[in-house]
């Protein structure tokens, strides 16, 4: 069953003064399957970015539909976007986004709180996530206190304390070193194999070889995938490797 | 050459921040106009020399002092603002390959400019201002002396020479700072983590210990006098105290909320509560000074504006509630030395001749005597201890007065009933009383009921309807009137109060303090404007003192005697010896138009200073969070905040900032009430509900004159936001 399904997502962005107009996404096609674990690269400038802020309703395409989990996102009036974002999915940032005016507790607990919980509740459901996640001890600190993968483990609790039924990740390693991306890459392995749909937009081939699939872009649009089927990192990462040469040195074939 | 490329980019810096520089340079020009026309104020001599101009110079440089001592608080502020938000503009420079003494070339340069510009704009502002406020000044002493244009160049020198050195001295202090830090610091120091804020508990007991004393002081003071001294002592403590606890005081409470789970996990609260406690931390000094300066507007406002719309009420009152147009009191004294050491004698003329002259001196001027009235009185301080009243010698101004001190006003039941219109009797030794201030309570509480005053015994029989009369020297809250049978009561009860003092001084009558009736007498007149209009007190008491003098040489004259006539001990000696005493409505008017028009007229142009100082600090403050905000604002709609809660809690969290000081302020002026309400008792203005509707109106005109301060700076600080 299908979580998400993206059908001929085109985004066309025009200059201010009319003139001219760039087309960032052209013909989209795709949906992941419930449980999934999808990476998507591509260049700078291939319209992943684009891609993922019109998944995650923070913008709005020119043509196509986003259906998630049977609701269509542009059916969701602008009032209740945020409730629904909040609600449905998980973030995670290249720059964490954490508030430097909140404890590591209360950056986990906010979007919690933002949903109305009961101020009991809150803990019962924090525990067992910070636990997870190892950042049990960090709890009480504040992030300027913490390390860079700290943070970026704080983001995905923050993410996944909601239940959402997607996590959209945003280059989640770009800023960690390569201890804390093999961490971080870890803990989404983890929650992975819980049942966790998880989307990353990355151009790390690394990252790229944890997931179950990995979709390329360039040019607006989705130009081949990968399955991992029975491989291993190692082997998916070659595979991945291979196409991304393929990609650059230019074969216009599919 | 290369003064030229430095002085280029220099300028382009001020020009590219000007979201900065133009508040400091407005600060700058402000604050050097304000003070040039103080300082040229207090020396103009054709201001000195106007009809009723003689405090202004006196007044102005008590506002000189202020403003000088406001001025470098002000531009140590805006400097250190400036300096906080350039660090990172000069570190990159520093990183670029400019050396240290290169970057505080161009420092000193953007300070010259910027310097150069609020000086001579500054000095232009107060030159121009300066006409206006002449005009201004003439308007409220209600002299129609309109003065041409005046310069004066020593005022300039000394103006720019002060203000230089400032601006030299907050450089310095810039380029100290500049050499102390590496490079990597310079860049890195914007983007620094945000320390969590701790509870400074010392700062927190000092604050509340500080607030309290100086809130108890104000409470509780009690005689008007005693209030000078003790406004000041509790000015000083609530300024402390609210500094303390805008810094200390403010995040302990928000910390306490925000243990308290239940409270502080809740969508609306989570995230102003600690937000507000980060922006508390950056602000309280800011904050708190806008609430010190709120407070000053409010109390230099309220009190100017009531003194000096008040001042028609308070001649009236003084004057009998307007049944008298003058009050006069003449007395002959003739000391000599005899065996026995210095002896003193008074002499009086008779009512009736004083009357004559009186009518007299106010038909040469053009109108006449409508009523005469004896108002013979004794007026004193008097303190009782075992049923026996005395003079009480005040022996310094701010002594607090002992138990039992009580000022009375003693005069004959003849010339009360006289003056009031009643017709009270009194039994032999019986007394009747009033209070002088409506909140004095029964006199019974400091004055037994059967008391010896002068040696006569004396019974308090009945509360008598009151006069409006005002003590001159307003030392104590409880002040009387005392009825006493007749003038032969109120003479014996002199001569026994002087016999007392004699002997208390050891018979050296030079230097005792002697104990006399006043001979006064409330005039009315038919036309007092008349004689306001061709005259001045002066001339009039002059002519009146002429023939009064002449009256007494008649008298001598009369007697057919030489001077030093030993038959007549209680005739006048020499002319030297009269004395007279001579008091009007229009004269007063004069005196308290000047006093209290220069005093408002100052009370305007501070309040003006404090609130430009007031709108600085807030638009500094919105810049300084607009930046911090912008990221948070980001964040907060990231992590699935909808635009309009974003919004509404930030827009909360202002409201909450900026309706802060103005409470504190109000609460304040508040706590202020009562001492203010004693200290103009003090300046003889005892109407209350005047004070609280002036205090009002300052209040409200304050606060939206704020409101329009925090809405032209909220505008930047949203656009900064966006």
């Amino acid at each position: 069953m299908s979580i998400l399904e993206v059908s001929n997502l085109q985004k066309v962005y025009t200059t201010r003064f009319g003139g001219n107009k760039v087309q960032a996404l052209s013909n989209v096609t795709f949906s992941v399957e419930k449980g999934e674990y999808v990476a998507i690269m591509g260049e700078s400038g291939s319209g992943k970015t684009t891609l993922l802020n019109i998944l995650a309703a923070l913008d709005r395409p020119t043509a196509g539909k986003v259906v998630l989990e049977g609701r269509e996102l542009s059916t969701i009036k602008e009032a209740d976007m945020a409730t629904f974002r909040r609600e449905n999915l998980g973030f995670v940032f290249q720059e964490f986004n954490l508030l430097d005016t909140f404890s590591i507790r209360d950056n986990i607990l906010l979007p919690l709180v933002l949903n109305g919980a009961k101020p009991a509740e809150l803990e019962g459901k924090l525990l067992p996530i910070a636990e997870r996640l190892g950042i049990s001890d960090l709890l009480a600190k504040y992030p300027y206190e913490v390390s860079g993968g700290q943070k970026q483990r704080t983001a995905v609790a923050r993410a996944l304390i909601t239940d959402p039924k997607l996590i959209l990740a945003d280059e989640p390693t770009g800023a960690l070193d390569s201890k804390s991306t093999d961490d971080l890459l870890r803990v989404f392995r983890d929650i992975n194999s819980q049942g966790q749909t998880i989307l990353m937009v990355t151009h790390s081939t690394k990252a790229a070889s944890h997931a179950s699939r990995v979709l390329f872009i360039r040019d607006g649009e989705v130009f081949h995938q990968i399955y991992r089927g029975e491989c291993t990192n190692e082997q998916l990462y070659q595979k991945i490797s291979d196409t991304l040469t393929l990609l650059t040195t230019g074969g216009e074939q599919r | 050459m290369r003064l030229g490329l430095f002085f280029r980019l220099a300028w382009s810096n001020i020009k590219k921040n000007h979201q900065l520089y133009i508040p400091h340079i407005l600060a700058g020009t402000g604050l050097t106009g304000v003070f040039y026309v103080m300082l040229t104020l207090a020396n103009d001599k054709r201001i000195e020399d106007i009809k009723g101009g003689y405090a202004i110079p006196a007044i102005m440089a008590i506002g000189c002092a202020v403003v000088a001592i406001l001025s470098v608080i002000l531009v140590f502020f805006t400097n250190s603002f400036l300096m906080k938000q350039r660090t990172r503009e000069y570190g990159m420079y520093n990183v670029l390959g400019m050396e240290k003494r290169h970057v505080g070339r161009i420092m000193f340069l953007e300070n010259l400019i910027s310097t150069t510009i609020s000086l001579v704009s500054g000095v232009l502002f107060g030159i121009l201002i300066y006409k206006l406020c002449c005009l201004f000044i003439c308007k409220m002493l209600h002299v129609d002396t309109i003065l041409g244009f005046y310069v004066d160049p020593g005022c300039i020198a000394k103006t720019v020479g002060g203000f230089a050195l400032m601006y030299f001295a907050a450089f310095l202090w810039n380029r100290f700072r500049l050499a102390r830090l590496r490079p990597v610091e310079l860049l890195a120091s914007a983007g620094a983590g945000e320390k969590e804020p701790k509870i400074k508990w010392i700062l927190l007991v000092i604050g509340l210990l500080t607030l309290g004393a100086g809130y108890y002081i104000a409470l509780t003071v009690e005689s008007p006098l005693k209030a000078i001294p003790d406004f000041f002592k509790a000015v000083i403590l609530v300024v402390i105290g609210t500094y303390a606890l805008f810094l200390a005081g403010s995040i302990a409470l928000l910390k306490l909320l925000r243990k308290n789970k239940g409270f502080y996990y809740r969508r609306k609260n989570m995230v102003a509560v600690s937000d507000l406690l980060y922006r508390m931390k950056q602000n309280a000094v800011g904050l708190a000074s806008i609430a010190i300066l709120a407070t000053g507007v409010i109390v230099m406002m309220s009190t100017t504006v009531c003194l000096y719309t008040g001042t028609e009420q308070t001649i009236k009152q003084y004057f009998l509630n307007g049944d008298a147009d003058i009050f006069l009191r003449t007395n002959c004294r003739h000391s000599e030395e005899t065996e026995n050491g210095w002896e003193t004698h008074n002499y009086q003329l008779p009512a009736e001749t004083i009357r004559e002259l009186t009518e007299k001196t106010v038909k040469d001027y053009g109108t006449e005597v409508v009523s005469f009235r004896p108002m013979r009185n004794l007026s004193d301080i008097f303190r009782f201890e075992n049923g026996k009243g005395s003079i009480y010698e005040v022996r310094s101004t701010f002594a607090t007065m002992p138990e039992g001190t009580v000022q009375l006003i003693i005069l004959p039941v003849e010339d009360y009933n006289g003056i009031s219109g009643q017709s009270v009797t009194l039994g032999d030794g019986e007394v009747g009383w009033f209070a002088l201030s409506a909140d004095s309570p029964e006199i019974t509480k400091t004055v037994p009921e059967q008391f010896r005053i002068g040696g006569q015994p004396l019974r308090i029989a009945k509360e008598v309807k009151a006069l409006s009369l005002t003590t001159n020297e307003t030392y104590t809250a409880d002040a009387y009137g005392l009825i006493v049978p007749s003038i032969d009561t109120l003479d014996a009860i002199v001569e026994g109060l002087d016999r007392e003092l004699q002997e208390a001084y050891d018979g050296d009558s030079r230097f005792y303090l002697y104990a006399s009736v006043y001979y006064t007498y409330c005039v009315q007149v038919a036309d007092a404007g008349k004689l306001a209009e061709v005259d001045t007190e002066m001339q009039m008491a002059s002519t009146f003192g002429t023939y009064l003098q002449e009256r007494v040489k008649e008298t001598e004259n009369d007697g057919g005697e030489p001077e030093n006539d030993e038959d007549d001990p209680e005739g006048p000696k020499s002319y030297t010896d009269v004395h007279w005493f001579w008091e009007s409505t229009w004269g007063m008017r004069n005196e308290l138009f000047a006093m209290y028009g220069s005093l408002f007229f100052l009370g305007i142009l501070l309040s003006l200073v404090f609130l430009f100082a007031t709108a600085l600090i807030i638009y500094y403050k919105q810049i300084s969070e607009g930046y911090d905000d912008r990221s948070r604002f980001q964040i907060l709609q990231k992590v699935g905040m909808t635009q309009k809660e974003t919004k509404g809690t930030i827009r909360r969290q202002i409201v909450i900032v900026f309706f802060l000081p103005l409470v504190t302020a109000v609460i304040h002026m508040l706590v202020a009430y009562p001492v203010i309400r004693k200290l103009l008792k003090l300046l003889m203005m005892p109407n209350d509900t005047l004070f609280v509707i002036c205090t009002g109106l300052t209040i409200v005109a304050f606060a939206l004159i704020y409101m329009v301060i925090y809405r032209m700076t909220a505008r930047t600080y949203y656009r900064i936001v966006r």
